[in-house]
């Protein structure tokens, strides 16, 4: 059996206000029960290895190396409740540790446009004042925790995703606290400091362009049945935010080493009091493609030629598209009959299936192409939910009658 | 904030998707509240009627259903009952979901779709084929399986603008209608 994960007394007495229970499971060699968090992952990256710790996130398994892991219960750290604890996996370390303690889109939930006025005016005065409580709060628990002030550091180069952070020196972690008035409150715990410093991968800085390329190429293969992939696009549930957008693009870029969250480029984009009302998410698409040394080309119309041209490049493709119910049932279900039956087709394009497709008064969505099957003419696409909705298939016509915008990566 | 956080783990979980009306010119998606059966059942209506529970006696059916005056029914061993929520039905608002039960036995569920202003009766027939078809394991026509249950399109009787699509035991299933 693997060595459990330590549990310090003072961790459970400073993270849960004196749970003793845990001391005697860790006592019996037991994994910490689920919810427990162990703050002294906070200043010691060693546990972050432990098979304990890292069991404990979920979902436990995941089709990429790329993997964001949710603690499975929101527990009290520096005096408030948290949204997520996440973990960020490259493989099988841990490379980044993310505290959400406030999220705008996550505190809100979805609210339409026709609603959004309305929810900021009724509850402007309250968010302010919850996002002062808990910059206050979290900052004084970083300060105790790791016995300093924070140091300024400016993060990215595009101004659209510059963001002034604070970093601290945890124990043998570098500690980063985001703080966006009226959106974001986060800390990020990371092993290397050079992470900390960067949105981009360092190792992704140093590559020259040509390198970039041969980097992205790698991470393409041509599966058996003629699928043709990129590997290791990890998974970024939006929840019930209104932040499909943002969460395809960083699914998409991170891909690529731009490592971005959601929730700042949701707070780039401006997307408040959970409405995309006044946003600006085209534009962030923009300065994500720079921040990468690279452009981002929107096209009105979908180009199934040019999407697999990037594909096989090993860049992501992002569709916006009309959506809707109906139609998803019949992506949904045909994911799941192709998994048992890899013979299955999808219905022929004829008149009567182009009337069911989402039509302008559809809603709107993003999804991340990933993929493609040049023989049975379709995209490989997956959504911002959660795994089961990765690798969809729509054929190149349905994507083409119902993208409205197609947004493709050029070096 | 878990109970929202629950809802919405099986609502994804369960592909409700994402969106926002989008009569202005970009809106980005959220998460769809789905509502209705999936909430307390944690799975779709049909995917409840093809388990073999459900066909068993005292079946637990998942949502509150009410009494239903059916007057085709003369038979009056036979209780028929309504559901009280809404429901998606092969990603389609059904009008109403009926079960008829015998010694507290489900022997059949019918759902009725009506297209409503904005599609033909016709173009909800296809609808309906379209999804029916792709969640079934075989079938055509009017006819399907999927797991344990027989899926009949019923053809439009009496009552205009409604499709109806009966749900039943099937013969190879273990369970038995009574």
């Amino acid at each position: 059996m693997p060595p459990d994960f330590p549990v310090p007394r003072r961790a459970i007495l400073r993270g849960f206000g004196g749970s003793a229970g845990l001391l005697a499971l860790r006592a019996s060699g037991v994994s910490p029960p689920a919810g427990a968090f162990p703050i002294e992952v906070l200043t010691d990256t060693a546990l972050w290895d432990s098979p304990g710790f890292v069991e404990a996130f979920r979902p436990r398994r995941s089709p990429t190396r790329r993997v964001h892991r949710f603690w499975p219960e929101t527990v009290p750290l520096f005096g408030r409740q948290p949204h997520q604890i996440i973990a960020r996996f490259q493989g099988d370390p841990i490379v980044s540790l993310t505290l959400l303690f406030l999220d705008s889109g996550t505190h809100f939930g979805y609210i339409p446009r026709t609603q959004a006025k309305q929810t900021e005016a009724e509850h402007r005065d309250s968010f302010r004042k919850l996002y002062q409580e808990t910059i206050e709060a979290v900052t004084e628990g970083l300060e105790t925790l790791t016995g300093e002030r924070g140091q300024e550091w400016k993060l990215g180069s595009e101004p659209m995703l510059a963001q002034t952070v604070q970093l601290f020196r945890s124990g043998n972690a570098v500690a980063r606290l985001h703080a966006i008035e009226e959106q974001l409150v986060k800390v990020v715990f990371f092993r290397e400091e050079s992470l900390a410093r960067h949105w981009v991968d360092p190792e992704q800085e140093e590559r020259s362009t040509r390198e970039r390329r041969e980097y992205f190429a790698e991470s393409v293969r041509e599966e058996s049945n003629g699928d043709v992939m990129i590997e290791d696009i990890p998974l970024l549930p939006q929840g019930d935010r209104a932040y499909c957008g943002v969460s395809a693009l960083a699914m998409g870029m991170q891909r690529l080493g731009l490592n971005i969250d959601t929730e700042d480029y949701a707070a780039a984009a401006g997307i408040r009091y959970g409405s995309t009302r006044g946003s600006h998410i085209r534009e962030v698409y923009d300065a994500a493609g720079e921040e990468l040394g690279m452009r981002m080309s929107r096209a009105t119309k979908f180009d199934a030629d040019k999407v697999q041209d990037c594909i096989r490049e090993g860049l992501p493709v992002i569709a916006w598209r009309r959506w809707t119910q109906e139609r998803d049932y019949l992506h949904t279900m045909f994911a799941r009959k192709f998994a048992e039956n890899p013979a299955a087709t999808l219905p022929e394009p004829d008149a009567a299936d182009r009337a069911s497709w989402p039509a302008d008064r559809a809603y709107n969505h993003a999804s991340v192409i990933n993929g493609f099957h040049p023989d049975r003419g379709e995209v490989i696409f997956s959504e911002s939910w959660t795994e089961q909705f990765r690798n969809r298939r729509m054929r190149f016509e349905e994507m083409e009658g119902t993208a409205y915008y197609t947004f493709l990566l050029r070096a | 904030m878990r109970t929202k956080l629950l809802a919405w783990a099986i609502l994804a979980s369960l592909g409700v998707g994402m969106l926002i009306p989008t009569s202005s010119s970009f809106a980005i998606p959220t998460n769809f509240g789905g509502g209705g059966f999936i909430n307390p059942a944690g799975m779709r209506f049909e995917d409840f009627a093809a388990r073999a529970d459900s066909w068993k006696q005292k079946a637990d059916l998942k949502a509150p259903w009410e009494r239903w005056n059916d007057s085709s029914i003369t038979d009056t061993s036979i209780e028929v009952i309504k559901m009280s929520l809404d429901a998606l039905v092969f990603g389609l608002p059904a009008d109403q979901v009926l079960a008829y039960r015998k010694d507290e036995t489900v022997h059949r569920f019918v759902v009725g779709f009506r297209p409503g202003k904005d599609r033909t009766l016709t173009d909800l027939d296809s609808a309906v084929r379209r999804n029916l078809g792709v969640w079934a394991d075989s079938g055509s026509g009017n006819t399907f399986t999927k797991g344990a249950t027989q899926i009949e399109i019923l053809p439009a009787q009496d009552q205009e603008d409604l499709i109806q699509v009966s749900f039943t035991p099937a013969k190879a299933a273990t369970v038995t209608a009574r």
